[in-house]
């Protein structure tokens, strides 16, 4: 099956007026992006994720390597018609919000009744039908946002490529656009979704890869991420944590006398018997998960350390 | 096509407080003017239709050289090339939507002109001539000042605009006349300020033919040049 995107060995470098290398953004940068699937992008400031996006939408160029976006090479204007794009930071032309989605629909060849319709639909999906004959310049940055998510929809693209759809959203907002993110999955469509919100990450996307300095640092499916830990989580109940203390485990926050312990799963049988052996009772042993936020610090930690190592 | 007009009509839209102050400073002054008790001399006439074909020139030079940079520096040029829209059609939106302008500019002036022009009885016959002309080195300065802006910021791509159109004309002086048929912007706009409404503009045909196949070679190699180009965007 033909990937939706693909980036295939990619590296960019930004050069200065000299022509020397200022600084590299993306290494070797590989990627497949699956058809109908919701893929997430993480990685911290400066990781290259906004450069990675720039370069499948065609507005910079790699510096090696290539890729496909729809099959086609990025950077082709025939296939961006099939593409919906938002970008981190929202700038529109100071034009009533109703006119601006029907202006990007028109640039994108969506013609009258569609356009027309297309347009009404989604300013009430996104909450602005109040607002839609006002002119974006007075917009607060979520309203901005919410139009710039309804010009990234207009055209009905195969393909979303979203960075940080969310970041100015209420927590309102922010649910409904999940939902709507889901259903545009539902009808088979492909979101490429670059975000901060791990939270958000994690419940709606199949696959996720992290970004550290310009490389894909971990990737696969959500649980696989997140249940990759190598350890267990036993919660017990009857000890008090302190006698855990000379046995080498981490004691998690709890409540209710309920004492959650992560240990690696090799050691699983000999806490099971520590705990029997202070007279505890061993409610539940799973896998443990990490959270996103754990994996994403534990990620960019390691890639300081390597760095100040170096 | 169509976005090209849908662009350009933006264009002119963003525009529209410059042009809006062109229209009531032309309508004002030939208002004031025909309405005045006393009846203008032609000398002063002639020096205000050359002044406004020279004005348009310099537009030209200075609508096109800022209109890239404003759209990267704004963010607003990521929206617009995300759509189906190839480069070459966003530059063709800015040039056509500037020669719009400019040329509503040229003719709003060639009608306040002609009625100026008639008040003291002067022929009006050279008039559309002398703004044709005009036009014509508009659209070669902007598409030259189009070009350089696809790699420069405005002010050194009106620099840079300025010195290329000077570079035949100092040729022309020191070397060989003809070469002022080589980017004839200088020449043909001597020929506008050597203007006489009772004769016949003084500039051979060849130089307006040379200067409009000229401005799409320097369209062609803006689109080209602007192709190959980054945005010139921060990243995260």
């Amino acid at each position: 099956m033909q990937p939706a995107l693909e980036f295939d060995h990619v590296g960019k470098s930004y050069k200065n007026f000299f022509g020397r290398s200022e600084a590299v953004a993306l290494r070797d940068f590989s990627l497949q992006v699956n058809p109908g699937e919701i893929f997430g992008f993480l990685g911290p400031n400066g990781a290259g994720k906004t450069t990675a996006l720039h370069i499948a939408m065609g507005f910079v160029r790699a510096s090696s390597g290539g890729g496909t976006i729809l099959g086609k090479p990025f950077g082709d204007a025939a296939t961006r018609r099939r593409i919906g794009f938002l970008p981190e930071n929202v700038a529109l032309y100071n034009i009533p919000a109703e006119r601006s989605i029907r202006f990007y629909g028109a640039l994108n060849g969506v013609r009258d009744p569609e356009l027309r319709d297309r347009t009404r639909k989604l300013l009430g999906e996104m909450g602005l039908e109040g607002v839609r004959s006002r002119k974006v310049g007075k917009f607060s940055r979520g309203m901005l946002q919410r139009v710039g998510l309804a010009q990234a929809l207009v055209n009905d693209p195969e393909l979303l490529v979203l960075d940080e759809p969310t970041s100015a959203l209420d927590p309102i907002a922010r649910v409904e656009i999940r939902e709507l993110l889901l259903r545009a999955k539902a009808a088979g469509k492909t979101i490429f979704l670059s975000s901060h919100l791990l939270s958000e990450i994690e419940n709606i996307c199949d696959r996720i890869a992290f970004l550290i300095k310009g490389q894909i640092a971990r990737l696969g499916t959500v649980a696989e991420l997140l249940e990759a830990s190598g350890k267990v989580e036993i919660v017990a109940r009857g000890l008090q944590s302190q006698v855990l203390a000379p046995v080498r485990v981490e004691v998690l926050p709890s409540s209710n006398g309920v004492v959650r312990i992560r240990t690696e799963k090799a050691r699983s049988r000999e806490m099971l018997e520590a705990i029997w052996q202070q007279g505890g009772e061993v409610v539940s042993m799973n896998p443990a998960r990490a959270s996103l936020e754990e994996i994403f610090l534990q990620l960019a930690n390691a890639s300081e350390r390597k760095q100040e190592g170096a | 096509m169509r976005p090209v007009l849908l662009l350009a009509w933006n264009y002119l839209r963003e525009q529209r407080v410059f042009l809006i102050v062109l229209s009531v400073y032309l309508l004002v002054g030939t208002g004031w003017l025909a309405l005045s008790k006393e009846t203008p001399q032609l000398d002063d006439l002639s020096f205000l239709v050359k002044q406004q074909a020279e004005y348009a020139i310099v537009f030209g030079l200075f609508m096109t050289s800022g209109a890239i940079f404003n759209d990267q520096r704004s963010r607003r040029i990521l929206l617009v090339l995300a759509k189906g829209i190839d480069r070459g059609q966003y530059l063709a939106g800015i040039y056509l939507g500037s020669t719009m302008a400019l040329f509503a500019y040229l003719f709003l002036s060639w009608l306040a002109s002609a009625v100026l022009l008639s008040r003291v009885g002067a022929s009006v016959s050279s008039l559309a001539a002398v703004m044709t002309a005009a036009g014509i080195a508009t659209l070669l300065s902007a598409a030259i000042a189009l070009f350089y802006s696809t790699m420069m910021h405005p002010v050194l791509a009106v620099a840079a605009a300025v010195l290329t159109m000077s570079v035949p004309h100092a040729f022309a002086i020191l070397l060989l006349p003809s070469f002022e048929a080589v980017l004839p912007v200088y020449a043909i706009s001597s020929a506008v300020i050597g203007w006489d409404p009772n004769r016949p503009l003084a500039l051979p045909s060849y130089m307006l033919s040379i200067a409009i196949v000229e401005a799409v070679v320097f369209f062609v190699l803006a689109t080209v040049t602007f192709r190959g180009r980054d945005l010139a965007l921060s990243v995260d």
